[in-house]
Parts: C-alpha cells; structure tokens; sequence
C-alpha cells in the first residue's frame, strides 16, 4: 500500500483532496493577489453576457474610459491587463462572444452548455506613494468561471439524501401548475410498485417522461425555475449516461426500512448516490468551493412577466443555492488558505429593460426575491449590495407625450421581430403585486436585441452601472 | 379597493412620434413625478442646523458692549474724518500742490479700502454658497432618485460661470449618462469636472507642509516655530481658495482660518491626536529621528490637516475619498520627503 492510498484510508478521501488542491493552489498563487470571482444565476439571468462585456471592459481599461466609476480605471492607473484563458482547460469563448456582439447585426452570445474559465492578469500602478516606492507596478489575477445555470441547482442536493429530496420534490409537485402540468407523468407513477424489483426500461420510460417534463416546466410559457437535477435538461459531457436516468419519487412506500436491494426504491436511490458524489461533488469542489467574491445575477423582469408562482419559484432556488456558498470574513490568510466569500453583489441584470426612473424600483424588488438569502448573508457579517446593471445597453432612453404627459421610454431593436421600436415597459413595483394586479396588462418587458458592442472605443453608454459592481467587487483589491 | 389601477400601463409608442433629444437635454432629466417609495426623506438637511446650534453657541444681546462698540466707532470715524479734513486744509494753506497731492493720497487709500473690502466680502459670500452647496450635494449623494440633482447643477453652473472650472464641469455634464440617478450624477461631476484642481491642491498641501515640517525642524526658537506654521498655513488658505476659484482677501481667510480650526478641533480631537500621533511614533520607530525632526513632521501633519479641511470646505461638492483615507496618503508622502 503507497503512502498516498495509506493517508487516503486515515484521513479520508474527501479531505486529503481538499487538501491536495489548496496545497496546489498555495504554491501556484505564491504571494500574488488573487481575486476568485463566482458568478451566481439561474439559466437565462445572463452570466455570459455579464462575463464578456466585464472582460472586454476590463482589456480595454487602459485605452477608453469606459468605466468612470471603476477607480483604478478612472485614475488611469491601469498599465494594462492580460487575458490569460488560454492557459486553463475550458477556456472562455471570449473572442467568439465578442464577434458576436460586434457584428451586424448583433447578437446575444450562445447560452453556455459547458464549464470555461476567464483568467485575467490585471497590471496597475498602486494608489499610494509609499506602495509605488516599494513596486512600480503591482499585479491582480482575477479568476471568473462560465457554467450553465441549470447545473447550478444540483448544488441544494449536497445536502439531502434520496427521501429527503423526493420529499421536496412531493411538495413542489403538489402545487399550482407543476401540478397540473405533471398530472400525467405522477399518475404513471402511481402504478409502479416501488419494491419490486427493478425494471430498467420502466425506469428509462419514466426518466425521459421527467426530463421532458422538466424541459415543459423551464420553457418561456412557464419560466419555473426549481428544475432539479440540473444535468437532466443540460447533460454536458454526460449525455446519454445512465446516471441522468433519474427521478423523484413521489408517492414513495410507507415503510422505508423494506426496501431490498435490487429494488426499483433502491436502484434510484443508488442513482441518486452517485449522482450527488460523482457529478455534484465533483463539480463543487473543483470549481465552488474557493471563491472571494460572488455576483448573483437575477432576471427579475422575467419575474414580473411571468407572475407569482415564478416569482415563489425563483426565490425558493436563489435561497437554496446560497446556502451551498462558503461566507464568511475572509482576511489575507484565509483568501489564501480557505477563501470565504466576504461580499456578495445582488445584481438585477437587463436593468436597460426598464426606463433609468425604474431601477430604484428594480432593486427594491430585487430584495424581495432575495430577502431570505441576504438575511442570513447579513447574520455572517457579509457586506452584500444589491444594483440594477445591464451588462450591454440595449436600448436608448427616449420620452413621448402620451395624453399631453411626457413619459420617458426606452428606444431598441425587438429581439423577436427585429424592428425598432419605443415602448414604456410599465413601472417596477417595490413590493409583491396582489394576485389582482398579476395580470398580462400591466407588464410588458420585451426582450431587446442587443446593440452593437465596438471591439475597441469603449464608452459608458455601453453599459449600465458595470463599472459600479467592478469597483464594488474588486476596488478594494487595488 | 376601486377598480381604478394605481399604475401605468405598459403602451407600445411609435419611434417616429419620439421627442427629439437635444444635447442640452441629453444632460438634464425631466422633471417628473415620483413614488412616494422612492423617495426618501433626507436627514442630513434637518441635522445640520442642529449641529450648528449645538457647536455655535447663540450670540447673547449684550447691549453694553452694542452700546461701546457702537459709540467708540463713531468717536473714531469723527476723529479720523476731522484730522483728514484738517490735514486737508493745512496742506491748502501752505501750497495747493500739497493740498492736491494730499487729496489724491486720501481718495486713493479710501478706493482701495472699498475695493479690497468689497472682494473680501465676495470671497465670504462664495463661502458661504460653497457652504450650502457642499450640504446639499450632500444630501443627494447616495439618492438613487432621478431628476432632484437639476436644481443643484443650475446652480453649480453659474456657480462655476467665467471660472475656468467651467470648462471641466461642462464637459463633465455632457458625459452623464442618462441611467444615473441623482446620486451618481453628483459622484460623477465631483470625480471629474475639479479633477485639476484636486490635484493641484494636493500638491499644495503637500508643499506647504514638508516646508513647515522643514522650517520647524530648522529653527532654533519655539516661539520661532508658531510663527512659522502659521505664516505657512495662511499662504496655504490663499492658494487653496485661489485654486477653487473662491477670491481671495483677508476676510475669506480669517473666515476659512476660523472655519478650519473650528473643524479641526470639534470634529473628532481625540482620532485626530492619536492618528498624528501614531504617524509621528511610527515614523520615529522606524527612522531614528531627532526630536526636532520629530516636532517637523508633527508641524507638517498639523498644516496638512488644516489644508485638507480647507479644501472640504472650498469644494462645493464632497470629496469621494473619507478624510482619514486622504489625510492617510498626504502624511504617507510626508514623511517619505521628510526622512531622509
């Protein structure tokens, strides 16, 4: 037995692998400054979006003045900063996302279907003159990673075992519309004997019935945002594996303690098993356990179109997903040994999608969607935020009088129909609508094509507030 | 609950009945309704008064001391106009040539008393704008409301008007975007329309005060020493009011020496004794310093203090930078000059 399997067997595997990667960490980051961003949000919130537009804002810090809130920007300070993707892996698909915001006309970059990796290198002159005495130039890495939102909602399952979480999903199912809307797939349930033993084509039928499901419940009619397990609707690499054959229980039999092996109980049971140690943990603790930072991104107008199961539904998944994030206070030690985030941005993306009047309104109701989460982020002495950004401006504002009142409106390109229009989208509201005031007439957030985004000359006009969540996120640092 | 809805409904509008948007306008929001929600009742406004009553004792009608003072200046200016009209007509009886030269003397001293006096009160006048300003870009600095920084920027621009800070703040004006509120609008305009003058009031203050650091270590008297310092702080007031564009004149000065001190020792003694005194017995850990050199850098980081509350005080809108974190950075460059 070699020494490795020995210490294996002492301490445990999960811990002499945690170990092993912060010891690799350690030695790679040296005493460089290291910056681990998490960008937090659901499928659709846009996280690649926001990554691009940061990254591309950020290579061409030192030339145009793009961001006059970012300070280190502002002041010039920045020398120059270095895309070091090419190095990782999964590198971003930088340039490809770039292209397609630059050319005409522009596009949204493809929703990411895998794992990929930003790795900046960020030259600055230091702000004080005792810190330039001792070094010209100092040097920040700033690490961001790309995944697909769905996979963000296996993360909750770290912590349930099978009946817990099919005691989730029974409580999901039971209301209004997953309930009506998976009528057909409980009842088919309902006719399988659970102890018996297992029948893998049953199983398979079952299994592509939920995952068509879950593709019903997560499509623009129904927008729902609790889809677990993630990899079942977005596979990755992992498609056609029998592991993603799987499925919540939800009449499951009374008495636990007869369940036999071979069992069709037992056999998803183990599924799920392997599901959570092999894909979940796995994707946990190489790339969220160790961040410093986290940006949360919510599509609230989403929300706002969509009414109040979508509104409960998004709330429910943001909450649970928090949970999974290490916070903490984090000093110079800690960030290099065992990082905890110690600052969280709530941010409410498509904030262009509103008139400016609006995004006061916008982050009020940001906080009623994230209200559970910041609470507890609070308790463990986070400094959390929460701003209303747009990571590329899509429209203009504009005003029109509308029965001799002169409202502002928003000026763009309707991303369905390809026309320009102007629209007054409807006010934010700050609190909760009343079921009464949920309906089709009072909010109408169209999505905007997006306007060209140039490869070089940078303007503020290109964004809303990204400079502010940079310097929010990062200032410190520099 | 009626069935009249209490918002606006969402309405589709066509591009071609749009306003068009001028460059003037570009730069200012509309004047609009708001939420009651979004609006925020701001403190500041109702504290300041208070403080100012706190800190300012109410003026006590001493009607003696009226009574004196009022007596004893007309006793003066009866006394002075006399003498001057005797002196007047001495001169006239023993040559006209003196009696002119005498008159031409008098109305020159008497033109240029009025004038300096006029542009003392000026500067005092500036002050005190400068005064209101500062409070009420204060208030709106972390408003996340849109429209209410309008009145604010009419008045910083004929504020600003034939200065040659215009020219920033104009510019400045025009890049705003048209998604900030009120409260970035104000960051915005502080950050970069008087970014030159930051910078040069930096390099003053940091100038003055490694000369007084230097002076103080140098000069064999104590006595010496006050002398120093505050001839070097009062030319330092005039070159900070002379930068923010405030006219400069011996009222501006006494008021903004008044000003200064006041702020320095009411707000925060006891921080401000030991965040000097930990920058001295720092610097003296550190280097072996002479207790000379030491009671330099302790004249130094008085100058640079007092320098640093004058320019919050000329600057119409506040800085972004906390006084601790500036005051941090000027000692740092400080004691770098003064060490050798």
């Amino acid at each position: 037995m070699g020494l490795g399997s020995k210490l294996k067997s002492l301490i445990g595997e999960d811990l002499l692998d945690d170990i092993q990667h912060q010891l690799k960490e350690v030695a790679t980051q040296g005493l460089d400054r290291h910056l681990k961003i998490a960008v937090t949000g659901l499928s659709r919130s846009g996280k690649t979006v926001f990554i691009t537009s940061l990254v591309h804002h950020l290579l061409e810090a030192n030339q145009s003045r793009s961001l006059p809130f970012f300070d280190v920007a502002s002041d010039q300070r920045i020398i120059s900063v270095k895309d070091l993707s090419s190095s990782s892996h999964n590198p971003f698909p930088l340039r490809q996302s770039v292209q397609a915001l630059g050319q005409e006309p522009p596009l949204w970059p493809e929703s990411t279907t895998g794992l990929s990796e930003v790795k900046l290198a960020i030259r600055y002159k230091p702000a004080g003159r005792l810190k330039r005495l001792i070094n010209d130039s100092a040097t920040l890495y700033l690490d961001i990673i790309d995944y697909p939102g769905e996979w963000l909602l296996d993360l909750p399952l770290l912590h349930l075992d099978f009946a817990q979480w099919c005691q989730k999903q029974q409580q999901l199912f039971s209301v209004e519309p997953r309930a009506s809307l998976a009528a057909s797939w409980r009842n088919a349930q309902n006719d399988i004997d659970w102890l018996a033993p297992a029948d893998d084509d049953t199983l398979a039928i079952l299994s592509s019935e939920y995952t068509k499901l879950l593709h019903v419940l997560r499509n623009q009619e129904n927008a729902l945002s609790m889809i677990q397990p993630g990899r079942c609707v977005l596979p990755g690499e992992l498609a056609s594996s029998d592991l993603l054959q799987l499925f919540p229980i939800l009449n499951p039999p009374a008495d636990l303690s007869r369940i036999s092996a071979g069992s069709m109980y037992q056999r998803l049971q183990q599924r799920y098993d392997d599901y959570k140690e092999q894909i979940v943990k796995r994707f946990y603790r190489e790339h969220f356990s160790r961040f410093d930072r986290q940006v949360v991104l919510v599509d609230c107008l989403k929300v706002l179109n969509h009414g109040k199961p979508c509104f409960d539904d998004m709330k429910l998944a943001l909450t649970e997903i928090l949970q999974s994030f290490n916070y903490g206070p984090s000093g110079f030690l800690r960030r290099l040994f065992s990082p905890q985030i110690d600052k969280v941005l709530f941010a409410s993306s498509k904030a262009d999608h509103v008139t400016a009047n609006q995004h006061h309104n916008l982050d009020k109701f940001l906080e009623l969607i994230i209200q559970d989460a910041q609470r507890d982020m609070r308790f463990e002495g986070i400094d959390t935020r929460c701003m209303a950004l747009a990571s590329i401006r899509s429209t203009e504002s504009a005003e029109a009088v509308l029965d001799g009142q002169t409202i502002s409106c928003l000026k763009g390109v309707n991303q369905e129909t390809g026309e320009t229009m102007a629209l007054f989208p409807g006010e934010v509201p700050v609190e909760l609508p009343t079921d009464k005031d949920w309906n089709s007439s009072r909010f109408r957030f169209l999505d905007f094509a997006p306007r060209k985004l140039p490869q070089t000359d940078l303007k503020p006009a290109h964004h809303i507030r990204l400079d502010q969540a940079l310097e929010y996120l990062t200032g410190d640092m520099f | 609950m009626s069935d009249q809805p209490h918002w606006q409904e969402p309405v589709f509008i066509n591009p071609a009945d749009l306003k068009e948007k001028t460059a003037s306008e570009d730069a200012t929001p509309h004047p609009q309704e708001f939420p009651l929600t979004s609006v925020s009742v701001t403190r500041e406004q109702d504290e300041n008064p208070q403080t100012d009553r706190l800190t300012r004792p109410g003026k006590k009608t001493r009607r003696w001391s009226k009574l004196f003072s009022a007596s004893m200046v007309t006793l003066l200016s009866v006394g002075v106009i006399s003498e001057i009209y005797r002196l007047l007509s001495w001169g006239f009886d023993i040559h006209p040539v003196l009696g002119i030269t005498f008159i031409a003397v008098t109305s020159l001293a008497t033109l240029s008393g009025l004038i300096w006096t006029w542009q003392g009160f000026k500067g005092l006048r500036q002050l005190k704008q400068t005064e209101a300003l500062h409070a009420e870009a204060d208030a709106l600095r972390h408003q996340k409301t849109h429209g209410q920084a309008i009145p604010l920027l009419k008045k910083l621009d004929s504020y600003y008007a034939n200065t040659p800070i215009n020219k920033p703040f104009k510019e400045a004006l025009q890049q705003i975007d048209s998604a900030y509120n009120d409260g970035e609008i104000i960051r915005y305009i502080s950050q970069h329309a008087l970014k030159d003058q930051d910078e040069a009031a930096r390099r003053c203050v940091h100038r003055y005060s490694v000369q007084s650091g230097i002076m103080v270590a140098l000069s064999p008297y104590a006595t010496f020493d006050m002398w120093l310092v505050g001839w070097r702080n009062l030319k330092m007031l005039r070159e900070i009011t002379e930068i923010y564009g405030i006219s400069p004149g011996a009222a501006t000065q006494w008021n903004l020496l008044k000003k200064v001190l006041h702020n320095i020792a009411f707000a925060g003694l006891s921080e401000m004794t030991i965040h000097a005194g930990s920058h001295v017995l720092g610097s003296s850990l550190t280097s072996t310093i002479s207790a000379r050199a030491g009671q330099g850098i302790g004249a130094g980081l008085f100058t640079a203090r007092s320098g640093l509350q004058a320019v919050r005080l000329c600057r119409p809108l506040p800085q972004e930078q906390s006084e601790q974190l500036q005051l941090s950075t000027v000692t740092q460059s400080i004691l770098s000059d003064l060490k050798p």
